[in-house]
């Protein structure tokens, strides 16, 4: 019978999101737990013998106490075993959220893998080889001893570690906890479950990423799964299903707008649920004033849709053309400071440049203002 | 614009007229104040900007007072070089209709025309205010009195701008312009305070800015507890890792073991250390028999020698004693004879001696027998003048009168004498010459002769005559009274000096005197004869008579030897002295040598008593100690205690070398440093284990403190609110530029603006007021400020001439400036100069005449005399 198993990581149980509103935070610190939730219906219902939760499972060892209990009810979905590996978030230290996971109720199906010695699952037909973190930062590759870790013969090998493959991850990935690139040939495993990218990836033959699955920020590196995992016999390549777990959908849309605001719309139509989205919105290129006046009226419709929208229009140029000039009363000094201002905002050498574009932007504004109000 | 004519019927209070021809440069039209001069400017402005179909207040103020009429009015004008037509009926049949060479509008179509050719707007309806709807002619075309309150631009305004747009390319920027420096305004002063630019308190810059400072401080602060935190979690770990390592050695039990291993190694030293001390003690033992030992067979050896000793020193002090009882026995001999020749030396001398000493006596004895033959003789001298003294003295004893007595004496006798001379020449005198045989007598009977002085109640007898009493007077009786007094004092010192008279007391007084000298000079005598006294004499006698006696010895031998040779016998006695000196010597020396020869064998007999005894106590001793120990069994014994004591020093030798061997200084070190290290790794655990569940304990409390959380959350809410804060300088730093490019091209425009009204403004004020130049409002074109001379004047504060003058001066440059810009400007002055003096009337002609070269300029006045001299036409209503 093949060996299955749900491989997930970074739940980071506990994460503040200091960056949104009070109402917001709270939504998605509770839809971490949510996830959590769905993975233990999902390991149920596909049959799991095992969750192994490669690292990060909380933000923090400092993590309130009523998430470490509402985390242990989340998890009470799955009826098999959790091996919980300590990441960076939540290192092995002396005192730490383990020990209160254990003192608040854990039980037995909720086994923290603190030490660096296999642990048998399945009736003994698969080892897991943890590597916990002890500290936030590990210099040496704790998933060294894999190589010479005995197992019993025909049972499956598993490494659960937390940390950055080396070499294999983008430069962004800081390099700490490393993890050898070849750890899994090297130490004859069949699967390699680890924890710490937050996105889905094989990055290395039988060796993966879950990625957490409650995305948390915007990055497009497939964040919000889980790995489904079936092994068939030692040896045997591992059958590997991502599936989405996640509520929100963390996403950065990308706008180049040439003259006409409304292309906005057509970008953001492409978020399927707006309301589970929390998009980060890159505008470039450039806008006449009216045009850009008439964004700020599209991107506030689209803030009250989205569940989250942030705006960064630093490299979206005002352009004012003949037409807002038009606009803007053209006789008298009012024209000559318009003039000042444009050949301001379009000269590369003046430090005052960005300034002037929106001062010229705010005098539009202001003067169709004053328009309406004619 | 060129207006050429001017008719109106039934048009205000003027029924009908009609003025014809005004020339293009400059007319005066004169008339009465009732003249309808005024209604002259109304006419004009309702055919120009009222519009036909008006109703309103003012167009009604059209028809004549009180009575419904139709007023009617026609102009011709030229402008752009074109002749007009117009013509105008109001509130009945009303019409507009203008015609020129090329055309012709009716009505709104001609109004339409109008307001195009002279730039102006209708009103809206419901707007009524002609006065804002007339373009610049509101500026150009001033009412009476309106002058000397400035320029008053109102809807002339635009027409200026426009005027000013096509003179120097840029205009004010309208009532937009203003609004939108006002919104920049606004919007800088949500950032920055109006005067300073510094940030304005309400800033919502400087609150996000006040936020990020609390957020990064409380960021700062939970960094700070979490990296405590983090500290004693490491701690932790490291006091863990060590009490782990103390347990998982056995360090305590690992201490243990090795204590009671050095312990044990401890007491096999201690063992061995026992057994040398009690070699040590052994052998001190031994050696303190050896000792006693020798010390006992010493002590026998020495009594024996002394015994040998004592008996020796007994017979030789036998036989030194008989030695010396023979040599005392020779000094007594010798001492014997001493005391013989000591004896006969003794009387020797004491012959001598009585020799010598009867020749003293006798030699002494006649010395005093001369003496006492003095003594006698100046004795019985002192006795002959104690005697004589004795006399004297005894004289003395009887009557005798001193020197102040007799001195008294002989007053007394003086005062008798003097009294008695006084009373006798008081006396009469009565001289008795009897006739012979006759005699008188006194009352006594005693006869009376020669002259018989009175004193007193004198009786004179006179024979066979009677008796006569004469009673002297004048005084005598007191002077015969006195006399009585003196005599009778005379008579008691007299008698109390045993005298009967004055000269029997001096006598006495002399014999007194001498028989003292007399007695002084004897007892000078007898002083100078017995000094000491005749007593001391006596004694003196009495003495030296007893010596005498005492040396006569009662043999007469000492008398008989006393003639011998004293020196001789001196000599003799000296030498039998010096022999029995000699003599007691020699006793002396034998006496103490016969002494000492006694006290020496004295002692010698002790000694040789002691000597004996001695030596029978010692052998008495010896004999005991032999009894009880032989000397040849302490030999014995000694050498028994020795060999014991060689034994002794060996075993200590060998027990010191096992000392040695055991190393005992390091074993006791070596414990020592075991029971150190027990009692540290006993601390260190005990330390340890308190640490760890103190921290554990900490650490523990502080465990679901969401400290990771809160620090997650501030960086979180610090990135969002960052670009916020950004977001809000740049607004800020753009709002200041937006007001600031706009004020600044605002400045720069009007400035742009008024040089062309300056430039047309100076030169007719140069006529006016040479040496003055005014300042424009750049809004308005009202004069601020009059400059004459470099001092500033506020145009209000002028004279109300001046101001007139000055606001038509400036209306006139406008009018030129307008013209010069295309529009159809033509001034109408009504009473515009009221105020004006002749002087500066005289200028304003010259002004109007300027600028009446290029412009229609229409004078109104009611005053004809002022503009008589102007030279211009005058049309007279």
């Amino acid at each position: 019978m093949a060996f299955r198993f749900l491989h997930t990581a970074d739940w980071q149980i506990g994460k503040p999101f200091g960056g949104f509103e009070a109402e917001k935070r709270g939504v998605m610190r509770e839809a971490r737990i949510e996830t959590v939730v769905r993975i233990a219906a999902l390991a149920e219902s596909r049959r799991c013998e095992v969750v192994l939760v490669a690292g990060d499972a909380f933000d923090d060892n400092t993590v309130a106490d009523r998430d470490v209990r509402r985390t242990l009810d989340a998890m009470a979905g799955f009826s098999g075993h959790w091996i919980m590996l300590p990441g960076n978030h939540d290192a092995l230290a002396s005192v730490s959220v383990w020990s209160r996971l254990v003192r608040l109720g854990a039980g037995e199906r909720v086994r923290v893998a603190d030490r660096a010695e296999p642990i048998l699952v399945g009736d003994g037909r698969a080892a897991i080889l943890p590597a916990p973190l002890k500290r936030r930062f590990e210099a040496a590759d704790l998933t060294a001893w894999f190589d010479a870790a005995e197992t019993p013969a025909g049972a499956v090998r598993v490494g659960l570690a937390h940390g950055a493959v080396a070499n294999r991850l983008p430069a962004a990935a800081d390099g700490n906890n490393p993890i050898a690139d070849d750890r899994a040939e090297r130490a004859r495993l069949d699967y390699l479950a680890l924890g710490d990218w937050h996105g889905f990836v094989e990055i290395a033959p039988r060796t993966v990423y879950s990625g957490t699955p409650e995305p948390d920020r915007y990055p497009a590196n497939a964040p919000g799964h889980v790995a489904l995992v079936e092994i068939d016999a030692p040896g045997l390549a591992p059958r590997i299903e991502r599936v989405p777990v996640a509520r929100f959908d963390w996403r950065i849309v990308r706008a180049e707008l040439f003259g006409d605001a409304g292309d906005v719309d057509a970008a953001l139509a492409a978020v399927a649920e707006p309301n589970r989205a929390i998009v980060q919105l890159v505008l470039t290129g450039a806008l006449p004033l009216r045009e850009r006046a008439r964004l700020d009226g599209i991107l506030a419709s689209w803030e009250a849709r989205l569940f989250d929208l942030r705006v960064e229009d630093g490299n979206l140029q005002d352009e004012p053309d003949a037409e807002d000039l038009d606009a803007i009363e053209m006789g008298g000094f009012v024209r000559t400071a318009v003039d000042r201002l444009r050949a301001q905002a379009l000269d590369p050498a003046d430090p005052e440049r960005e300034t002037a574009a929106l001062a010229l932007r705010m005098l539009y504004v202001e003067h169709r203002r004053a328009k309406a109000g004619d | 614009m060129y207006l050429k004519s001017l008719s109106m019927r039934d048009f205000a209070g003027v029924a009908e007229r009609e003025v014809p021809l005004f020339a293009p440069g400059l007319n005066v039209v004169v008339g009465d104040n009732e003249a309808g001069k005024s209604t002259l400017l109304t006419a004009l402005r309702a055919a120009l900007f009222q519009k036909h179909r008006g109703t309103s207040e003012a167009v009604k103020a059209l028809s004549p007072y009180g009575r419904a009429a139709r007023p009617e009015i026609a102009i011709e004008f030229e402008t752009g070089g074109t002749s007009y037509r117009l013509s105008k009926a109001f509130i009945q049949k009303q019409s507009a209709l203008l015609e020129w060479s090329g055309g012709r509008l009716e009505n709104d179509a001609a109004e339409e025309k109008l307001a195009e050719l002279f730039g102006f707007a209708h009103p809206s309806k419901g707007e009524s205010k002609i006065e804002a709807h007339q373009g610049a002619f509101g500026l150009l075309w001033v009412e009476q009195g309106r002058a000397p309150g400035g320029i008053d631009l109102g809807a002339g305004r635009n027409a200026v701008a426009a005027a000013l747009e096509g003179e120097v390319g840029a205009i004010i920027g309208g009532e937009n312009g203003r609004a939108l420096i006002e919104a920049a305004r606004a919007m800088q002063e949500r950032f920055y305070t109006a005067t300073t630019l510094k940030d304005a308190k309400h800033s919502p810059l400087v609150a996000a800015r006040t936020e990020l400072a609390a957020l990064r401080e409380a960021l700062a602060e939970r960094q700070e507890k979490r990296r405590l935190y983090e500290d004693r979690l490491e701690r932790l770990s490291l006091r863990r890792a060590s009490l782990e390592s103390y347990l998982q050695d056995d360090a305590v039990g690992r201490a243990e073991a090795a204590l009671a291993a050095a312990q044990s190694r401890a007491r096999a030293v201690e063992s061995v250390r026992a057994d040398h001390a009690e070699a040590e003690r052994a052998l001190l033992h031994a050696a303190s028999l050896v000792e006693r030992a020798e010390e006992g067979l010493a002590r026998r050896r020495d009594l024996a020698r002394r015994n040998a000793d004592a008996a020796t020193l007994a017979r030789d002090a036998e036989a030194a004693l008989a030695e010396r009882r023979t040599a005392a026995l020779g000094a007594s001999e010798d001492a014997r004879a001493a005391a013989t020749r000591r004896d006969e030396a003794r009387r020797a001398a004491e012959l001598a001696e009585r020799r010598l000493s009867s020749i003293e006596v006798a030699r002494r004895l006649a010395r005093l027998a001369g003496e006492a033959e003095r003594l006698e003789r100046r004795l019985v001298q002192a006795q002959a003048i104690a005697a004589q003294i004795d006399g004297l003295a005894r004289d003395a004893r009887g009557p005798s009168i001193d020197a102040k007595t007799l001195e008294r004496i002989e007053a007394a006798g003086r005062e008798a004498r003097e009294a008695e001379i006084r009373l006798a020449a008081a006396s009469p005198s009565v001289e008795l010459m009897p006739d012979d045989g006759r005699c008188a007598r006194a009352a006594d009977g005693a006869g009376l002769a020669g002259t018989l002085k009175v004193t007193g109640r004198q009786e004179i007898v006179l024979d066979g005559w009677g008796r006569i009493a004469i009673t002297p007077g004048g005084g005598a009786g007191d002077l015969k009274r006195t006399f009585d007094e003196a005599l009778a004092e005379l008579a008691r010192r007299l008698s109390a000096a045993g005298v009967a008279d004055i000269d029997a007391a001096r006598l006495r007084e002399r014999d007194t005197r001498e028989r003292a000298i007399a007695l002084a000079g004897a007892r000078k005598e007898l002083g100078a004869a017995a000094p000491e006294g005749l007593a001391a004499l006596e004694r003196q006698r009495a003495e030296l008579s007893a010596e005498m006696a005492a040396m006569r010895s009662p043999d007469g031998e000492a008398h008989a030897s006393a003639q011998g040779d004293v020196d001789e016998a001196q000599a003799d006695r000296r030498r039998a002295q010096d022999a029995m000196r000699v003599a007691e010597q020699a006793l002396e020396a034998a006496r103490a040598s016969e002494a000492a020869w006694a006290a020496r064998l004295a002692r010698l007999e002790a000694d040789a008593v002691h000597a004996k005894d001695a030596a029978a106590r010692l052998e008495a001793e010896l004999r005991a100690a032999e009894a009880t120990a032989p000397t040849i069994a302490l030999e014995d014994a000694l050498a028994a205690a020795r060999g014991e004591r060689d034994r002794r020093v060996d075993l200590l030798a060998l027990r010191r070398r096992a000392l040695d061997e055991a190393d005992a200084d390091v074993v006791t070190l070596d414990l020592k440093r075991r029971e150190d290290a027990l009692a540290q790794v006993r601390a260190s655990v005990d330390e340890l284990r308190g640490e760890v569940i103190r921290l554990e304990s900490e650490l523990g409390v502080q465990g679901a403190s969401e400290l990771g959380a809160e620090i997650a959350r501030l960086d979180g809410e610090i990135a969002a609110l960052e670009p916020r804060v950004d977001r809000l300088e740049r607004q800020a730093r753009a709002s200041r530029l937006l007001h600031a490019t706009l004020t600044q091209a605002q400045r720069e425009a009007r400035e742009n603006w008024l040089a062309p009204i300056r430039a047309e403004v100076e030169p007719f004020l140069r006529m006016l007021h040479p040496g003055t130049s005014v300042e424009l409002d750049e809004a308005t074109f009202d004069v601020r400020v009059l400059r004459r001379g470099g001092v500033e004047e506020s145009f209000a504060r002028l004279s109300q001439g001046a101001r007139e003058q000055i606001a038509v001066v400036t209306r006139l440059a406008l009018a030129r400036l307008l013209k010069k810009g295309g529009y159809p400007a033509a001034v109408i002055l009504d009473d515009a100069l009221v105020n004006t003096d002749e002087r500066r009337l005289e200028r304003m002609h010259l002004v109007l005449r300027k600028a009446a070269e290029s412009l229609q300029i229409i004078v109104l006045t009611c005053r004809e005399r002022d503009f008589r001299d102007l030279g211009a036409p005058i049309i007279r209503l």
